[in-house]
């Protein structure tokens, strides 16, 4: 590998961070490599080792510093030492942007409407479905205890056709319990992962 | 030297500040130094310092020589306070390392 090999493996290794950052980092091993001396480059290069490595050292130590809260004000505060803030308003000014783009665009206005259609009916169907295994098992747990109901009323006139009731009535209400639990299990667990999925892409909006 | 022994993140940053504690230097005498005390092989300084320097532990200033730039480290007040917190924690971890390594007890002298 030549010195020159090093910075654009280092600096593709960098792409997700901010430019400033980028160079704040790259800086550090010119400087590096230029104290050392052109003779000694191949030697710094050993130790070094592989700049993938080291970008992916650098890349993950700037993410952790951005997620975590501000901390408070220490003595020295260079520009970059603002902790949060930068990434958090680039991040936001790209949402923005991209919002302006589609709107400012005519051909892209109606695409982004559909769009938005569909996955709004999309939701809504869904929800129905959901809608429809909650109605199944409610009805079969109400009519169950209906049945069951008239079942014991029943008795004083016809034991047999009550017991029957009765017993027909406890396993229909029976199934629709079995169908109401699984059912409230699948809505809630569809729902909150579709509400991680959207955080996720926005923490990673916010911390690219 | 072989380092049987790992470094952990936090004694790298305590080997950085004591440097650093000792006068400004850029960052490949730094390296130098650091790697003095202990193998630093498969890692690089830059991270380190960049996020001490997002802790407020140490600043940066450029100074040019022979046509280019250096760029020098600096330990805060706050860097100072933190690198006696990490003396202080060193003495204690040495002395437990030793009890259990060296085996037995080690009276101090009264």
């Amino acid at each position: 590998m030549t010195r020159l090999d090093f910075f654009m493996r280092l600096r593709e290794g960098l792409h997700r961070l901010p430019p400033e950052e980028i160079e704040n980092a790259v800086r550090y091993y010119v400087e590096y490599f230029d104290e050392a001396g052109p003779e000694n480059e191949q030697r710094v290069l050993e130790e070094l080792g592989d700049p993938m490595k080291i970008a992916q050292q650098i890349t993950a130590e700037y993410m952790v510093r951005a997620i975590e809260p501000y901390r408070p004000a220490p003595d020295e505060q260079g520009p970059e030492a603002a902790g949060p803030q930068p990434p958090r308003k680039s991040g936001l000014s790209a949402v923005w942007i991209a919002i302006l783009a589609v709107f400012a665009s005519p051909i892209a206005l109606p695409v982004a409407i559909a769009i938005a259609a569909v996955a709004f009916a999309l939701v809504v169907v869904v929800a129905c479905v959901f809608l429809s295994f909650f109605g199944v098992s409610v009805g079969m747990m109400a009519g169950g205890v209906f049945g069951m109901v008239v079942g014991i009323l029943c008795l004083s006139a016809h034991v047999p056709t009550g017991v029957c009731a009765i017993g027909s009535g406890m396993v229909v209400s029976g199934v629709g319990l079995l169908l109401f639990l699984p059912t409230v299990w699948l809505t809630r667990a569809t729902f909150s992962g579709i509400a991680r999925l959207i955080s996720r892409r926005v923490v990673r909006r916010d911390a690219a | 030297m072989t380092m049987t022994f790992g470094l952990s993140a936090a004694l790298l940053d305590a080997c950085v500040l004591a440097v650093l504690s000792r006068g400004d230097t850029y960052g490949y005498v730094l390296t130098q130094n650091v790697r003095d005390a202990v193998d630093i092989s498969d890692s690089t300084l830059y991270p380190v310092l960049r996020r001490l320097q997002k802790d407020g532990y140490l600043t940066t200033y450029d100074q040019p020589y022979q046509g280019r730039n250096r760029r020098y480290y600096s330990i805060t007040p706050s860097g100072r306070e933190q690198y006696r917190a990490y003396v202080a924690d060193w003495g204690v971890y040495k002395a437990r390392l030793d009890e259990i390594i060296l085996g037995g007890k080690q009276y101090d002298e009264a």
